[in-house]
């Protein structure tokens, strides 16, 4: 009897002891606002979001309470997605906008009830928003140069392009013709969207197979890439073109096993990371903790954007790039630790990368 | 006449829904709402109920516009391409700092393009006697090509405001899309008191008779195309005032909501019977519906699967009554 | 009230349908204070007549007259202009509109520019005051249409054309489905209509009605104007003999002799409901017992109960065993065969083959998986039979001719050897030279055995073919005529509910 009266008494202080030490920890609920689902990165994106909230939790002694809104709809939909957020009373709001521009306002109403908003894998130009993106550009500069590079700027080429009109294509496509313009012996042959679809991609890239007598290289991007190899492999011409890649698993599978075949062949992929998520939870629970954002490192369109490095380019040789500035950057070949990885990893899975703790305080202001 | 016997309540009930056939859904709206109040405390705060009435709007205004195109006997498939295109005018011809004159003529020419994309529609329906359904689903995608063709990506900001004065309520009191609400309602109360709701339900219910009695069947369903056509424009103004931008594809996801709203609001499909008062309730209980599973937070895997359930079991409700009746019988 | 005088003249008016001559010489005349009964056998032309007077119906010759002046009405509501207003025989009310506003619509009282509802409300009661006592007390101007039975639907429609304030208002067949306590309302209300100088042109079936209503009848035979008569200067006798004059009498092969021993097959006793009232009769193995009358007076209802697609109350015994049907397959279980009249939308799928709609009730048959080769031989074998002009047993039905699609439907039915078979005037549209191979056939039938009972709007088959004839007349059986008793004088004038 006594025994048990012990043992009750002994969870008890467990208890209260525990219900102490939660009230003491400080409690984030944070809104994530997503709306599309049919894609492995997306799923990455909300993936990530959760083990580094994990992460964090652990790291700061904190409570962070995720409210996920994720489904596939319209800029209304989003919109109202917002709203429910806000009336929630979240802290912070992280939001893929499907329509940047339709959601400005709503994010700033956001804002202006106090809510810190972080914008990823789009800008938007909201006053108070703050993106968390990669450069687009320059994402498709570093393809475009190194494919520049393997022609030795002579040649014919054709571009294979996502959704026209669609913002992170039209960043892309300008950056190619930035450094395209640089390379005088390069004629672009052909040019056409392939909708970032892997089997329009493969349709388009087999047409300019059947139509065009000379084609050096192909440039394109995403998942399109995986349906210019497809094309490839099928037509097999006598002397391939040389044609950029992408980082995602079942493409790196690919061009491993291209490669047994003839070992000559060579790509790229550069790494659109999902990670950016991490990244912007990270920026956002910095903002929420009373850090400021240094002001030197805004930039972007709005001036109100921190671009994260692209973590990851993979080729199977090393690769100097040089930007736009002339700065060099050495790629080192990563292609068999890439292969290693991509072996285990579903066949849509993206290779990622994100910033560490440090490297997001960066952005801050030192205390 | 004076020596009727009194009606029991019952009989008085079924007198009530067969009057109004939105009651049914005026119902399922208040036991929806009350879940989301418990689940929501500031449903009813000013913040949350302008902010789901402007979301709402657009869509309100299809549904009414859609609504008198069903009472006809048809359908029109195209009224989210319609918004599409009026939104992509309004975007890209009413620049930042656009005068209000320029706003102004704007705004009539894209409710000139709704009522010409109507005519379209009402002309292929009722003078070449096309399907409905097939008519407008065809031309919907003339309506978005234009779309596409004025605004290619994206885009358009208009002047700031305009989408303060919309976003923001009168007075700190009174939302606008609630103004707009009342608009429709005084629109379809005067609707019905004239001889054209005559013309309207008895086109729907048996175009025959109706003709034979001397009732113009094509002209009023020309009618309804052109209402549907200008009431889709009016929700690319709510749509474009609200967000203050175009985007070519605004109203892809539209259409079908559109339809189940109206049906939802106790309209029947068939024709002949039913109200816009219905549909702008079926539009509420369809958002409702959204905002519940967001606040219950039903794991997002699950959500469209749950949200589809509910819409069924909304349709079935007064289909069941009926069977519950016809079974008593 | 006073109605403004009206005269009506209607001069060698000529309807063609196509090829079909529906009217080829209408002539009437009617003036204020007048009733004029317009009558006709089955397919004479009255119809047609009444409606070209309406406005339904535009004629293709012929000089129409009100008050001297020639007009064309492009439409019923040009005729109403006129002051001609109809009852219409298939309803021209909405269903989902109440009393009120069917009566009103297209003339509803406006103020200022909106519906004034009360006004409505206000001379609706007035007008169903016209009717009180005949029909229920809870009508009121408030009730939707649809949940009116047939002779409250009929009696609003009779308000209806009367809201017009017609000078000339044609019923046609507007007291089909009237109690005779709301006939007897209506013909009161029709002689006062006459006294305040309305014009009245009648259609109707009834020789009663006709003889208590009418000042004077016109007849119809053949699609021509044979003559007018005025009432009380006339008998009956002499209209069915204007009606059926100068038309042959058929040759009728003689029943067979098996048929006094031939086994009772169908017996049907006191089958009353879906119209039909108290329907009693017995059918013998290889007998071809006809069923006439006018249209519309419950032939096809009562084939349908029969085949258990209508619910009626009575007896019903088939080879003496009770056959109580919930369902046609359960009729088609006991060897019951229905070949209906619309082919089009009761008998075949008219894109689908001919195979197909040949093997459509039998598949069952073929076993799983469907034994295609002997359902084919099979279905080549009836359409031998049949004699069938086809391409082949995989072409459309629609690619027939009427005759031919009408064959699928009777063969696709022979294929289960029915024992009994009902026949829902089939040979509709039929033209001549099928229909005298279809009458092969049913000779054929009768020869081996199979019982039939065959409903026909054509009298000459009935005359032609029959071994008697049941008459209906207000979904009940009229006469029975046999032997010497059938023929045609008999059968018109029970058609018309004439006394002997």
């Amino acid at each position: 009897m006594r025994h048990k009266m012990l043992v009750v008494a002994a969870i008890l202080a467990i208890v209260v002891l525990g219900i102490g030490a939660v009230s003491a920890q400080e409690t984030y609920t944070i809104g994530i606002s997503n709306s599309f689902v049919g894609s492995e990165w997306r799923t990455q994106m909300i993936q990530n979001i959760e083990d580094t909230a994990a992460e964090l939790e652990e790291a700061l002694g904190i409570d962070i309470e995720l409210v996920i809104e994720s489904e596939d709809t319209d800029a209304a939909g989003q919109e109202q997605q917002i709203l429910n957020l806000i009336n929630r009373g979240v802290d912070g709001i992280i939001v893929n906008p499907g329509d940047a521009e339709a959601l400005r306002l709503t994010l700033e109403d956001a804002v202006a009830q106090g809510i810190p908003v972080i914008s990823i894998d789009q800008e938007v130009d909201g006053e108070g928003v703050v993106n968390v993106v990669i450069d687009q550009s320059e994402w498709a500069r570093i393809s475009a140069r190194w494919l520049a590079e393997q022609l030795g700027g002579e040649g014919k080429i054709v571009l294979i392009e996502g959704f026209v009109g669609h913002p992170a294509n039209t960043a892309r496509m300008t950056g190619v013709e930035e450094v395209l313009a640089d390379y005088p012996g390069i004629e672009v042959v052909g040019r056409e969207t392939g909708s970032w679809d892997q089997a329009t991609g493969q349709q388009v890239m087999s047409d300019f197979l059947a139509s065009l007598p000379e084609i050096d290289g192909v440039w394109t991007q995403d998942g399109m890439a995986f349906g210019v190899l497809n094309a490839l492999r099928t037509a097999n011409p006598d002397v391939w073109p040389i044609a950029s890649g992408e980082a995602r698993a079942d493409f790196i599978q690919a061009w491993g096993e291209v490669v047994e075949e003839n070992p000559d062949f060579q790509t790229i992929g550069v790494v659109n990371p999902p990670g950016v998520a991490s990244d912007g939870l990270r920026v956002l629970v910095n903002l929420l903790q009373g850090k400021m954002i240094d002001a030197e490192q805004l930039a972007g369109p709005y001036g109100n954007t921190l671009y994260v490095p692209l973590p990851l380019v993979i080729v199977s040789e090393d690769f100097t790039y040089t930007d736009m500035e002339g700065n060099e950057t050495v790629f080192e070949a990563n292609f068999d630790e890439a292969l290693a990885e991509a072996a285990e990893m579903p066949s849509a899975y993206t290779l990622d990368g994100m910033l560490t703790q440090e490297e997001v305080d960066a952005f801050f202001v030192a205390e | 006449m004076t020596t009727r016997t009194a009606p029991s309540s019952t009989r008085q009930f079924g007198k009530a829904f067969s009057r109004y056939p939105w009651l049914y859904s005026l119902i399922m709206l208040v036991v929806l709402l009350v879940i989301n109040r418990s689940l929501q405390d500031n449903l009813f705060e000013l913040f949350a109920v302008n902010g789901n009435l402007r979301v709402w709007l657009p869509a309100m205004l299809l549904a009414a516009g859609q609504t008198m195109v069903v009472i006809a006997g048809g359908i029109d498939m195209s009224v989210g391409g319609i918004l599409s295109m009026c939104n992509a005018i309004l975007a890209t011809q009413i620049p930042s700092d656009a005068t209000a004159e320029r706003f102004i003529t704007v705004i009539a020419i894209s409710l000139l393009a709704g009522l010409a994309a109507g005519a379209l529609n009402g002309f292929g329906v009722t003078y070449l006697r096309l399907q409905p359904i097939v008519t407008t689903y065809a031309t919907s995608f003339i309506f978005s090509g234009i779309a596409l063709q004025i605004l290619p990506e994206p885009g358009g900001r208009l002047p700031r405001d305009v989408t303060t004065f919309f976003r923001n309520p009168i007075g700190d009191a009174v939302p606008v899309p609630a103004l707009v609400i009342v608009g429709i309602l005084i629109f379809w109360y005067v609707l019905t008191r004239t001889r054209f709701r005559q013309y309207l339900f008895g086109s729907g219910s048996k175009a025959e008779a109706a003709y034979a009695t001397g009732v113009p069947v094509s002209r009023v369903r020309f009618t309804t195309y052109l209402l549907s056509g200008l009431f889709a424009a009016l929700a690319a103004v709510a749509l474009t005032m609200g967000n203050g931008t175009g985007n070519p594809r605004a109203g892809d996801l539209m259409t079908l909501p559109s339809v189940v709203a109206v049906v939802l609001g106790g309209t029947a499909l068939s024709g002949g019977r039913g109200s816009v008062i219905g549909s702008l309730i079926g539009v509420a209980i369809l958002g409702s519906i959204s905002n519940v599973l967001s606040f219950a937070q039903i794991d997002r895997w699950v959500r469209p699967l749950t949200d589809a359930l509910i819409i069924v079991v909304a349709l079935a409700v007064p289909g069941v009554f009926a069977l519950v009746r016809r079974m008593r019988r | 009230m006073k109605i403004a005088p009206i005269e009506l003249t209607v001069q060698r008016a000529v309807k063609r349908y196509g090829g079909v001559v529906a009217l080829s010489n209408g002539n009437l005349d009617v003036r204020s204070g007048e009733v004029l009964a317009l009558l006709g056998a089955n397919g004479s032309g009255k119809s047609t007549l009444a409606k070209i007077i309406t406005g339904v119906v535009a004629p293709n010759e012929g000089d129409l007259r009100v008050d001297g002046q020639a007009v064309r009405f492009s439409s019923p509501h040009a005729a109403r202009k006129a002051g001609i207003s109809a009852v219409y025989q298939e309803l021209s009310l909405v269903p989902d509109l109440t009393v009120a506003e069917n009566i009103w619509l297209t003339h509803e009282p406006l103020r200022a520019g909106t519906l004034d509802r009360r006004e409505m409300q206000r001379r609706t009661a007035d007008l169903l005051a016209l009717f009180s006592g005949a029909m229920r007390d809870s009508l009121s101007p408030e009730t939707s249409i649809h949940t009116l039975p047939p002779d409250e639907k009929q009696i609003v429609e009779i308000l209806k054309a009367l809201s017009f304030g017609p000078r000339l208002m044609i019923l046609d067949e507007a007291t089909a489905s009237l109690d005779s306590r709301q006939v007897d309302r209506l013909f009161n209300l029709v002689g006062q209509w006459k006294r305040d100088g309305m014009a009245i042109v009648f259609v109707s079936h009834r020789m009663e009605e006709i003889f208590r209503l009418a000042d004077k009848a016109t007849v119809l035979r053949n699609g021509e104007s044979v003559g007018t008569r005025a009432i009380a200067e006339t008998t009956e006798r002499e209209l069915v003999g204007l009606m059926i004059e100068g038309m042959h009498e058929f040759e009728r092969r003689p029943p067979s002799a098996a048929l006094a021993s031939a086994p009772v097959r169908l017996k049907v006793e006191h089958v009353t409901g879906h119209g039909l009232h108290e329907v009693s009769l017995e059918l013998c193995d290889g007998e071809l017992l006809g069923i006439g009358g006018l249209q519309g007076q419950g032939q096809s209802e009562l084939l349908l109960a029969l085949f258990g697609a209508l619910r009626v109350s009575g007896h019903v015994t088939i080879s003496g065993e009770e056959a109580r049907f919930k369902h046609p397959k359960d009729a088609m279980q006991k060897g019951v065969a229905l070949v209906p009249g619309d082919r089009a939308s009761e008998g075949l799928l008219m894109i689908r083959s001919i195979l197909e709609n040949l093997q459509l009730p039998s598949w069952r048959e073929y076993g799983v998986p469907i034994r295609m080769k002997k359902a084919e031989r099979d279905g080549a074998q009836v359409a031998e039979e049949l004699r069938m002009v086809m391409a082949s047993l995989d072409a459309p039905v629609n690619s027939l001719s009427g005759g031919n699609a009408q064959k699928v439907v009777l063969g696709k039915w022979l294929l289960r050897s029915p024992h009994l078979l009902l026949l829902n005037d089939p040979t509709k549209g039929v033209d001549v030279g099928a229909k005298s191979e279809f009458y092969e056939l049913l000779n054929q039938l009768r020869d081996r055995g199979t019982a039939i009972l065959f409903y026909s709007s054509d009298d000459d088959e009935l005359l032609g073919l029959c071994d008697r004839v049941l008459v209906m007349h207000d979904g009940a059986v009229r006469a029975e005529l046999a032997g010497d008793g059938l023929n045609r004088t008999a059968l018109v004038a029970a058609s018309m509910g004439a006394a002997g």
